[in-house]
């Protein structure tokens, strides 16, 4: 096949023509690129297509440094170390919280059955749970020294039914109580953090889970240093 | 998105961008480290690019973005060439290049039309091939190119101006 070649004004306009319909071939486009390089003396009205032609037959023909993918591999994908520490970095979060609770509970149990009053605010869902186990035994707010029974011993998340909100509401209307019994207090940390735990691994099923066990594990964290 | 998916749907995209970070930055060298950074941040939010529903258009605005950032360091903190003792001084500003030029007004055209016009310049796709990779009908394509490549020359008209 005969390479196209531009000869004449005409002929240029009417290249050019299809170029901005972006009608023209590749051929065209070719032969409009050859003329714009072999013709560097032309009229002004063409400056513009000169440049915008030999521009993208410039960007067209840019080669890239031949280790180029192996630059980007090594820096992302492509490095075992980075992939692995890629797939384990969103449990570091979760993680880290947990540890942050375990801590604490070891803090409260060294505290030597010493009567110090512990904030139970835990998260929503763990005191609604308790507060349906026995409605009828919760206590009024009572003074941080004074020694209290326990009242609900906390179970397994999957131990226990799920209760309306509004049920729940009507038997508390409100989600604090406190506790002076170490013991009682070191019960609801280690319920905690089991419904901690249990949180974290359904999270590990389904990652968009992660951001309510954080929340969570956060809320009772927050409670336990007031 | 995994390392797999990462390989096979953002890294084999390195040749078109690395031809839009040249263009866009003038220099291959800066544009080698802009795509390389561009690469990385895409990885980092690897785990996001699942929920998007043109990656590829994503990327080149990280791509963009990037070049940009290192265009803003280069005036800031313009390099000085030692060996090069006939060139202009360090303070007088290099005139871009048309490739330069065009590539800031294809990146100031509305986002379809960018799109579409990235991929016949930078990827050198047919329009059939941009109507396949963006679900766009071959007359739509055709339209598309039409009008950014009127656009681009006007701009360019006005900026000679």
């Amino acid at each position: 096949m005969n390479k196209l070649t531009i000869t004449s004004s005409a002929q240029l306009r009417e290249a050019l023509e299809q170029f901005y319909a972006a009608t023209a071939a590749p051929e065209v486009i070719e032969a409009l690129t050859d003329y714009f390089r072999t013709h560097p003396q032309l009229d002004p009205e063409f400056e513009a297509d000169r440049a915008i032609i030999l521009a993208m037959a410039d960007a067209a023909a840019i080669e890239e440094p031949a280790d180029m993918e192996q630059r980007i591999l090594a820096a992302t994908c492509g490095s075992p170390r980075r992939a692995i520490w890629h797939g384990i970095r969103l449990w570091h979060a979760a993680a880290a919280a947990v540890a942050v609770i375990a801590v604490a509970a070891m803090w409260l149990l060294n505290s030597n059955g010493t009567a110090q009053p512990v904030q139970q605010l835990v998260a929503k869902v763990d005191t609604v749970e308790t507060v349906r186990q026995q409605p009828a035994e919760l206590p009024q707010a009572q003074p941080a020294n004074t020694a209290t029974a326990p009242t609900a011993t906390p179970q397994p998340v999957d131990a226990v039914q799920r209760q309306p909100a509004q049920q729940v509401a009507a038997a508390q209307p409100s989600h604090t109580r406190e506790v002076t019994d170490p013991e009682e207090a070191a019960q609801i940390l280690a319920s905690t953090l089991i419904r901690a735990r249990q949180t974290i691994a359904q999270a590990s099923q389904a990652p968009a889970a992660i951001d309510p066990a954080l929340n969570s594990i956060n809320n009772s964290l927050n409670s336990l240093r007031q | 998105m995994n390392a797999t998916e990462f390989q096979q749907r953002i890294v084999v995209m390195h040749p078109s961008m690395f031809r839009a970070a040249v263009a866009i930055l003038g220099n291959a060298d800066d544009a080698a480290d802009a795509v390389q950074d561009t690469m990385v941040k895409l990885w980092q939010n690897a785990d996001a690019l699942d929920d998007l529903t043109n990656v590829q258009a994503y990327a080149f605005a990280t791509l963009r973005n990037q070049a940009l950032d290192v265009q803003r360091r280069r005036s800031a903190h313009p390099a000085v060439d030692l060996t090069a003792v006939s060139d202009p001084p360090a303070d007088e500003p290099r005139s871009p290049s048309d490739l330069e030029v065009i590539a800031q007004i294809v990146e100031e055209l509305p986002a379809k039309y960018r799109q579409v016009t990235r991929m016949s310049i930078y990827q050198n796709l047919s329009t059939a091939e941009i109507a396949s990779a963006t679900g766009l009908s071959n007359d739509n394509v055709r339209q598309i190119l039409s009008r950014s490549r009127q656009k681009i020359k006007q701009l360019y008209q006005n900026l000679k101006q």
